[in-house]
């Protein structure tokens, strides 16, 4: 498949439907209309079928029972039934909550509402390298504490945070363990048992399935309680209530089927495509930095500050390239990224990152001709930047 | 940000790039005003020949928008009397790159810069 102008390097903000997964929505928008909860007729049984069969692809990618897996509309309601879910079923247990500061907003902002409820919020700084460690978490857990919430792969700088560690560590603490893999289903192994995760939030549109459907895997063994957020019906087991999306469960589980089948190989086809692209942009311009560890991270993200040059102009200069700037995820906004700023990024590196995304569908053509668009229009803002004058004299 | 194709035009192709030179008996002029923490800076030089600007350069460390203007106004400053310089409208430069309202901090970058410009190039 290939993708019309401009070259898209935003594969972080959302994916497009891969042509199989398309194809097997398509029925459904169709000929099988029918709504799963309708038990009394074949239209009824088929979209059920459907359902049942798309539950399982889900669970099969992360190692789960079907059961275990509640259909929403993506991944920042998965993250509200998750983490308010959570503090509401086990308040009398306790109401202290854990989390990051670079997590989504779709975790940040349920957590902010949560200490407006009542509930005691602790928030992990970062490090340099956008981690935390398990020592800090272990310092912050309290009698108190029922819930952690870590991403598995930020969706700005693509750092992979240690949930083995975290996993392991709540487990022996007998507290509840989430995790945001919007971003990291897909482009690493997520097996919830092996990490003992509790609860997952998951996204179809970063899988190459269509927008609005995502999934909650929902541990059973033991089992995890949630208080629901959508009530008028108990579809879902009463986790989540609303008449099923047929055709977009179709489509994010034929999604995850396509995963199962080739993450491994496609992972080590965009990590040839990251070091291409590193190893141009490093050996052509001084003076850039990669945000977050270069170690920790998915390869399908290159976040980089390049010194010396103005964040809004480099983005109008590259024209023909689709990707997101040091303001990623709140790009109407003037403010520096937040998740930069949490790294120790200075206001004007954070405001002049690149954040690259690669994908399924990304070339090593389109890779070398956004190679030589990024170097070419970086040396012709150098050379207009009194800045980078000052600047280039002593990195010289 | 969407601009207006001019601006994109003049923005992806500056003629003014760069730092003016003098010759011998021309007078080479500097201003450098902006902030690089608030995130603009910007150094106009020019060349004074006898009474009018002989050329006009302009560096930039700011928007897209600050840069097209910046180049504009350096066109617009070559070979204009000296006693003319006060009198160029920048105003009117930005509304003919139709930049947008909230760029009006370009405006007032320029406008600093030419004004220490005739400081400077009166005392020089």
């Amino acid at each position: 498949m290939s993708l019309p102008n401009p070259i898209y390097l935003d594969y972080a903000a959302t994916t497009p439907i891969d042509e199989r997964v398309l194809e097997q929505m398509m029925p459904w928008l169709t000929t099988h209309f029918g709504n799963a909860a309708s038990s009394s007729h074949s239209y009824g049984w088929d979209a059920e079928q459907a359902v049942e069969k798309a539950r399982a692809q889900v669970a099969h990618l992360i190692g789960a029972h079907p059961r275990e897996i509640v259909w929403t509309s993506g991944a920042t309601e998965s993250d509200n039934l998750a983490i308010k879910g959570a503090a509401y079923a086990y308040k009398d247990k306790g109401k202290h909550l854990i989390t990051v500061n670079t997590e989504h907003k779709a975790v940040l902002d349920v957590f902010s509402y949560l200490e407006t409820q009542g509930f005691e919020i602790t928030v992990l700084p970062v490090n340099k390298d956008g981690l935390i460690t398990i020592e800090q978490l272990q310092q912050a857990l309290r009698e108190d504490t029922v819930l952690v919430s870590v991403m598995a792969v930020n969706n700005e700088i693509g750092v992979i945070q240690d949930l083995q560690a975290i996993g392991a560590l709540c487990a022996e603490h007998d507290i509840l363990f989430h995790v945001d893999a919007a971003q990291g289903l897909g482009k690493m192994p997520l097996l919830v048992d092996e990490l003992q995760i509790d609860l997952m939030s998951m996204s179809g549109h970063k899988i190459y399935g269509p927008k609005g459907i995502g999934a909650l895997y929902v541990r059973r063994k033991p089992r995890v309680r949630l208080e629901a957020q959508i009530h008028g019906g108990g579809h879902e087991r009463g986790f989540r209530s609303g008449t099923l999306a047929t055709h977009q469960i179709v489509g994010m589980g034929a999604a995850c089927a396509i995963l199962s089948e080739q993450m491994d190989e496609e992972v080590a086809r965009v990590q040839v495509l990251h070091q291409r692209l590193w190893a141009g942009l490093t050996e052509a311009l001084p003076a850039i930095y990669l945000n977050g560890s270069a170690e920790h991270r998915v390869p399908h993200n290159i976040n980089v500050s390049i010194a010396g040059i103005e964040g809004e102009a480099l983005m109008m200069s590259l024209f023909g390239l689709a990707l997101s700037s040091g303001s990623a995820c709140n790009s109407a906004s003037l403010d520096p990224s937040f998740v930069l700023v949490a790294i120790g990024r200075d206001p004007q590196l954070a405001h002049s990152a690149l954040r690259i995304s690669l994908g399924r569908y990304t070339t090593e053509q389109e890779v070398d001709t956004a190679l030589n668009t990024i170097v070419t229009q970086v040396q012709r803002l150098r050379r207009l930047s009194p800045v980078w004058q000052k600047m280039s004299s002593q990195v010289a | 940000m969407a601009y207006s194709a001019q601006l994109q035009a003049r923005f992806m192709q500056t003629r003014f790039g760069g730092e003016a030179t003098a010759l011998t008996g021309q007078r080479l002029v500097k201003a450098y005003v902006g902030d690089y923490a608030q995130g603009s800076v910007l150094e106009f030089s020019v060349v004074i020949k006898q009474d009018y600007i002989h050329s006009a350069r302009f560096k930039c460390y700011g928007c897209a928008a600050c840069i097209a203007l910046a180049d504009l106004v350096c066109e617009k400053l070559e070979s204009l009397p000296l006693a003319e310089v006060k009198q160029l409208a920048v105003q009117e430069l930005a509304t003919e790159l139709e930049l947008p309202m909230s760029k009006m901090h370009c405006v007032w970058l320029v406008t600093d810069a030419l004004n220490q410009l005739g400081k400077l190039q009166r005392t020089s």
